[in-house]
């Protein structure tokens, strides 16, 4: 795989255990797009003494970690405000897509604290993955990949340079799964017919997120379902079958939506049983 | 990183901790991001819908919309006795609610009370000490002592195992304990792995050290969870039963009180006093005393089952248990203990 836009890959790390996992997921793209990888670390105003230790120390790791499997790493320490150093070494070192763990969002914090990933996603001005750990047994392992598409055919192709790049990592098997989102009696009502007719209507909208699959050389597995909730579809589905990994795309919802029926990326971060790898494309 | 295939070294490694365990600010850390070891509960109706699930059920709502046509008689033709009516039928809706709520909440109330008298302790090293914490506290990565008759608090990757057995019977019904040890299977899945003892199950016989990799409802007992928390349980036959009988009721009330309206404009009575007159025969056709007596008699009934140790939650379950042909159950560790012992011998 070397016909790709991912030359450079910066991967953010605060010394945590989320992030040095997040650092491994972007070594193993790192190999796959044969990119350079630096791993960077912001010493802020607020981090103790032991933190700024924790977080060097992390870089030595990982980049020791790296070197074994020949990837071409550097590591970086950066001072002063986190959002703003990252963007800066971003748009200096033309960054083509940016790692960063993101933990457990809390119900209560939802529509008021930002955390850093979620500043970085809006910061940056190049693509971002962040991923959340929910399960550490199946970390890095990814046998087992869901990707839910909505159909829109956006960002395809970015998207599925991803999911290709991780297939061939970790010899993944996809399935692509779109969920047709109907009220619950609408869905009791469904009859025979009705249910075939909209499994179509699914396969037309995944098509062309396929094609790009196809293009790749990938086979991957497509599942349509009918729900009244996209959110506990997805968590059902990666409950029930076990995935090791589920890809998502950001979604962009007004603040009325939000406060309304809140935002099912966060909700799948916070109670899917499986990682999550969160991608946003600029 | 298959857990599984993973020497203890690269155990250690993968999960950011080692043979003494996390250290506490780690541990808390941990457990801020990947939240309490516990597998939650389906979602709750909240107080204000529980009580008015029982004023908005079709055979109330029937009663209300007598009581309001009584009030409206009162109201067109006083000092007919439709006043007293309307508030008889009220109250029969308020004191029927109030009743069948705080029944059911008495039962919830019980049952919650009864879960908190379980709550179970856990051998960790944290910090190189050995520590029993509350279930729930535990972290991915924190280090777990299993011994003979401990519960396995999450899904562990073990690193030394004497002689251990598990009783999975919670997870696959699989009433024979299974032999489980510390060595390397890269070539099995997560689930099959013998290095692998799941939340839920117990240790049956020898001792054991592992690493936690997964808690609270991302555990494999987490997923079996969610799988019933996602069953949705429809009407109870009662309650299908009461809505036919209400329907049947109204329409049969409508009915008679547009007969007699009709036939009193034939026989050349005056509009009002014929309207009063059909709302009267609507009125009356409603059997007030059905549903306090319904709920009363479930009441009993409940009450019969607590003396007899079972705790009902919801009312209309003692009729639904009362009209079921066949049961579907797992056996083991459900109907049946896992314990199986010797009643008699017989020689020859």
């Amino acid at each position: 795989m070397t016909d790709h836009p991912y030359k450079k890959i910066l991967v953010a790390v605060d010394g945590t255990f989320h992030a040095s996992v997040a650092a491994r997921y972007s070594c193993q793209f790192a190999q796959a797009f044969h990119s350079k990888l630096f791993v960077v670390t912001v010493i802020s105003k607020d981090m103790n003494e032991n933190m700024e230790k924790s977080a060097s120390y992390s870089i030595a790791r990982i980049i020791d970690e790296a070197k074994g499997s020949g990837v071409d790493i550097e590591g970086v320490i950066l001072k002063g405000d986190v959002i703003g150093a990252i963007n800066k070494f971003v748009g200096e070192n033309k960054i083509d897509i940016v790692f960063s763990s993101t933990r457990r969002p809390q119900k209560e914090g939802r529509f008021f604290v930002k955390s850093v990933t979620s500043e970085l996603m809006s910061g940056v001005s190049c693509n971002m993955i962040a991923i959340k750990i929910s399960h550490p047994g199946r970390s890095l392992r990814s046998k087992r990949v869901l990707v839910p598409v909505i159909g829109d055919g956006h960002m395809d192709r970015e998207r599925a340079d991803i999911v290709g790049a991780l297939a061939e990592r970790f010899s993944s098997s996809i399935t692509v799964f779109h969920v047709n989102e109907l009220s619950a009696s609408k869905i009791k009502r469904l009859e025979k017919p009705e249910k075939g007719l909209m499994i179509e209507e699914g396969e037309k909208k995944i098509s062309s997120f396929m094609k790009e699959l196809s293009a790749r050389g990938m086979h991957a597995s497509e599942k349509i379902v009918s729900g009244s909730k996209v959110r506990d579809e997805i968590i059902s589905e990666a409950s029930h079958h076990k995935y090791d990994l589920i890809i998502l795309g950001t979604t962009k919802r007004n603040i009325l939506k939000r406060v309304v029926s809140g935002n099912p990326v966060e909700e799948i971060l916070r109670d899917t049983p499986c990682d999550v790898m969160l991608l946003h494309f600029k | 990183m298959a857990i599984q295939a993973l020497t203890s070294e690269e155990v250690y490694k993968a999960l950011h901790t080692s043979q003494s365990g996390l250290d506490e600010e780690e541990a808390s850390e941990r457990l801020k991001t990947f939240g309490l070891n516990e597998i939650s509960e389906a979602k709750k109706a909240s107080l204000f819908r529980s009580i008015a699930k029982h004023f908005t059920n079709l055979f109330a709502i029937l009663l209300c919309g007598a009581s309001i046509t009584a009030l409206a008689g009162e109201f067109l033709k006083p000092d007919e006795g439709f006043l007293i009516l309307g508030i008889a039928i009220m109250g029969v809706v308020f004191i029927n609610g109030g009743f069948a709520f705080y029944q059911e909440y008495k039962a919830e109330k019980a049952f919650s009370e009864l879960k908190r008298l379980l709550p179970y302790m856990v051998t960790i090293i944290r910090g190189g000490k050995e520590r029993d914490i509350s279930v729930s506290e535990v972290v991915p990565g924190d280090i777990a002592l299993l011994k003979e008759g401990a519960r396995v608090p999450a899904d562990i990757r073990l690193l030394d195992a004497s002689e251990i057995k598990v009783d999975n019977a919670s997870l696959t019904g699989e009433s024979q304990p299974v032999r489980r040890d510390s060595s390397i299977h890269p070539d099995v899945d997560l689930t099959d792995s013998q290095n692998i003892v799941f939340a839920g199950t117990s240790v049956v016989q020898g001792q054991g050290r592992g690493v936690i990799f997964a808690t609270g409802m991302s555990t494999e007992f987490g997923k079996v969870a969610r799988l019933t928390s996602e069953v949705e349980s429809g009407m109870s036959p009662l309650e299908l039963e009461t809505i036919r009988v209400t329907r049947t009721i109204t329409a049969i009330a409508v009915g008679l009180g547009i007969i007699f309206f009709c036939a009193g404009i034939f026989i050349g009575r005056g509009f009002w006093e014929n309207f009063i007159f059909a709302l009267g025969i609507v009125v009356a056709n409603v059997p007030e005393g059905l549903l306090p007596t319904v709920t009363l008699s479930l009441a009993m009934a409940s009450q019969r089952m607590a003396g007899k140790n079972a705790l009902v939650k919801k009312l209309s379950a003692v009729e639904t248990l009362g009209s079921v042909t066949v049961i579907c159950t797992d056996k083991t560790g459900t109907l049946t203990q896992n314990r199986m012992s010797v009643v008699n011998i017989y020689i020859n």
